[in-house]
């Protein structure tokens, strides 16, 4: 058929014996937006790489089947990651030299790099970040450098696989308009996503994996839209007269479990956060909302000591932490970051949620039983003798939470927690907040508005390094 | 990176450090290496990387004079011009001391303001345009690029397992911290290696295809003649040492 971009059929794609792809087939049109929906570990980031050329040739993966870019192209199609951060090539020391580097890779002549570059950085709403140092960008900055980086191939056909994991909801909302954009210039986008919500807003078309199969394929308003949802593990878009506006119930005691006092905190010769005062009772589950760079996450290190405090205090269950070191200050706080592989090394998913208890002096008994608590909690009581390496980033997620919780803290801030987990690993995430909820309090730094509304009992918004909103 | 240096082709800039080295190496010594010392000096404060090359240039030199100084000419004195009891004096010991300490001032500052004053990005560009493949710029940049990756990378583990109660501190404190900070640091450097890999890949990286530059770096003909005549003044020196 004329205008088709991508024909794939593929009866099987293997990592060693692992088979993560069986009898899939797909095409993409010029002018198309094709969604790709599944649960974790349904085949989603395979299929995307198979797609854009790119399985069998940096990944060590056994194809069996055809994938072909019936309009050719040089490349046939461009890809934009999840990570925005592994994926710029550090060939260009600004933003601009960035997006050059695939246009350079091609061979072109300066002038026709330049004007890809000022085209892909246009269409990808990033013309103003044109001279900014790329490693200096905020994630969702960053994201829309890779989108543009891959735009400056002017590929016939572009894939993303979720590209909007690590952006705020205003940053999604102009990814998405960039897509629409994209079909409206005549490309083909094949859009790999968690985010059942965007999918049904820009796909045109969707594929539903499940276990590695074709679950099934169709409009996006009637796959996605289904309830109870095609594959629970995937979820569905929440009806809006069925989604709840307001915050789930406190279940406040009033004591406060941490308590800040006009905290000012920052990087040298950069203030980021600006007289922060905030008090978080016991019982709460509480959301920290913000766009990109609002300073959530600088607010989590600086109450664990890992960003200096210029001025203010930072007091948890009554103790003052301000003089304290950060090992010490893990006896009252757990912080989970948004990379676990930062910090897991146990053999064993047991040992790895046994560290936090054992290093911080709690009884050995103490540590097993809130050990096993917390690996129950998350759902990984069964995985305990396996080795977290083998798991996936998602699941290592959950151990990384279940290895803070099991020390007790008081208060636990968990740091997008959510991003790229599927209903069902949301799921989990939640059981830990409200089981945290019992202990003290939990914080979650997120842009998942709808986790955020359906399992927090409260919110605070930052804006420029200051609280500008609590809702309750 | 650095404006002065920025008005130069990189490649000029790495040609006259070599000659520098050469002029100190195989010129007359100490006159050679002494006016090559004092020109990658002046050259080093110019373009703004003064400091760093005089202290540089300071520490490596002096110590090296003072060590060979003290051997060859006190402790171990070959030809001793004077003695005291079981001190000698030795002129020549000390010259060559002298000798060796500026010809290694020389090479090290001219070549260190080349590292810290040019870009490495502007240099493989530089050398993209003179015939380098894709993969020697990936791999030049990479280099020079990966300490402050892994150092950052470091951080990050670091910060991660002090919040989860880890002490650093005191000699069992970092012998106990071994596992826990090493570990996950490999691995992530291990994944992270395969994800710029499968980066690269998706931006068109050819390893053997000769890649061009949105802003070439200019290379004007005089920059060129100068080049060449480097290059001839390097030859020139090696003709006159050795065949001499």
């Amino acid at each position: 058929m004329s205008g088709e971009l991508l024909r794939l059929r593929l009866e099987r794609v293997r990592y060693g014996a692992h088979v993560a792809l069986s009898d899939v087939a797909l095409t993409v049109r010029a002018g198309e937006i094709v969604g790709v929906a599944g649960h974790v570990g349904a085949g989603k980031t395979t299929l995307a790489l198979a797609a854009a050329g790119l399985l069998g040739r940096a990944t060590q993966a056994t194809v069996d089947g055809d994938v072909t870019h019936p309009a050719g192209g040089d490349p046939p199609a461009s890809f934009v990651f999840a990570n925005p951060w592994t994926q710029l090539t550090d060939l260009g020391g600004t933003v601009e030299e960035e997006v050059a580097v695939g246009p350079e890779n091609l061979g072109l002549a300066p002038a026709v790099i330049r004007a890809r570059v000022d085209r892909a950085l246009a269409l990808a709403d990033g013309s103003a970040l044109a001279a900014r140092i790329p490693r200096e960008l905020s994630g969702g900055e960053m994201q829309r450098v890779a989108l543009a980086s891959a735009l400056a191939l002017e590929a016939p056909l572009v894939v993303l696989d979720e590209p909007t994991a690590q952006l705020d909801p205003e940053a999604a909302r102009r990814f998405a308009g960039a897509i629409r954009a994209l079909a409206a210039a005549g490309r083909g986008v094949l859009l790999v996503e968690q985010d059942v919500r965007l999918l049904s807003e820009v796909a045109s078309r969707v594929l539903v994996l499940a276990d590695g199969r074709v679950l099934a394929e169709g409009d996006p308003r009637d796959l996605l839209h289904r309830h109870p949802p095609l594959d629970a593990r995937l979820g569905s878009v929440t009806p809006a007269e069925g989604r709840r506006v307001t915050w789930g119930a406190a279940r406040s005691t009033g004591t406060p479990t941490l308590e800040l006092r006009g905290l000012t905190a920052g990087y040298p010769g950069r203030e980021v956060l600006r007289g922060v005062t905030l008090t978080l009772a016991r019982g709460t589950t509480t959301a920290w909302l913000g766009v990109n760079g609002a300073g959530k996450s600088t607010l989590a290190r600086a109450i664990m000591g890992l960003v200096p405090a210029g001025s203010g205090s930072i007091i948890v269950d009554g103790e003052v932490l301000d003089a304290l070191p950060v090992e010490r200050r893990a006896r009252r706080v757990g912080l989970v970051f948004q990379n676990p592989a930062a910090q897991l090394f146990g053999r064993t998913v047991m040992e790895e949620a046994l560290f936090g208890p054992k290093v911080l002096g709690l009884p050995r008994d103490e540590g097993i039983a809130g050990a096993w608590d917390a690996l129950r909690t998350v759902g990984l009581e069964g995985e305990a003798e396996t080795n977290p390496a083998d798991l996936s980033p998602q699941a290592q997620r959950r151990v990384a939470i279940a290895a803070a919780m099991a020390a007790r803290p008081s208060l636990l801030i968990l740091d997008e927690p959510t991003a790229g987990q599927d209903e069902a690993g949301r799921g989990w995430i939640a059981r830990a907040l409200d089981r945290q909820g019992t202990l003290g309090a939990a914080a979650v730094i997120t842009h998942d508005l709808d986790f955020a509304q359906r399992h927090c009992g409260q919110s605070v918004t930052l804006t420029g390094g200051q609280v500008s909103d609590i809702e309750s | 990176m650095n404006p002065r240096f920025d008005r130069f082709n990189p490649l000029t800039l790495v040609v006259a450090a070599l000659l520098l080295t050469a002029a100190a190496y195989l010129g007359p010594a100490p006159a050679a290496p002494a006016a090559a010392l004092a020109l990658a000096l002046v050259g080093a404060w110019w373009g703004g990387v003064g400091a760093r090359g005089s202290a540089l240039a300071a520490g490596v030199a002096l110590p090296t004079f003072a060590l060979l100084a003290l051997t060859n000419g006190v402790l171990a004195a070959a030809h001793p011009d004077a003695s005291f009891g079981a001190l000698h004096y030795d002129t020549a010991g000390v010259r060559d001391a002298l000798a060796v300490a500026l010809r290694l001032g020389a090479a090290i500052t001219a070549l260190g303001a080349v590292v810290a004053g040019v870009a490495p990005r502007r240099l493989t560009r530089a050398l993209a345009a003179r015939g380098l493949p894709g993969w020697a710029a990936y791999l030049i940049v990479a280099s020079l690029e990966a300490a402050p990756e892994a150092k950052a990378r470091a951080q990050e583990v670091l910060d991660a397992q002090r919040c989860r109660g880890l002490a650093t501190g005191g000699g069992l404190g970092r012998l106990r911290a071994l596992a826990p900070l090493a570990g996950p640091l490999v691995a992530s450097l291990v994944a992270e290696t395969d994800e710029r890999a499968l980066a690269l890949d998706a931006r068109a990286f050819r390893a053997g295809r000769r890649r061009t530059a949105l802003t070439p770096v200019r290379d004007p003909a005089i920059e060129r003649a100068a080049r060449f005549a480097m290059y001839a003044a390097i030859a020139a020196l090696f003709v006159w040492r050795f065949a001499a």
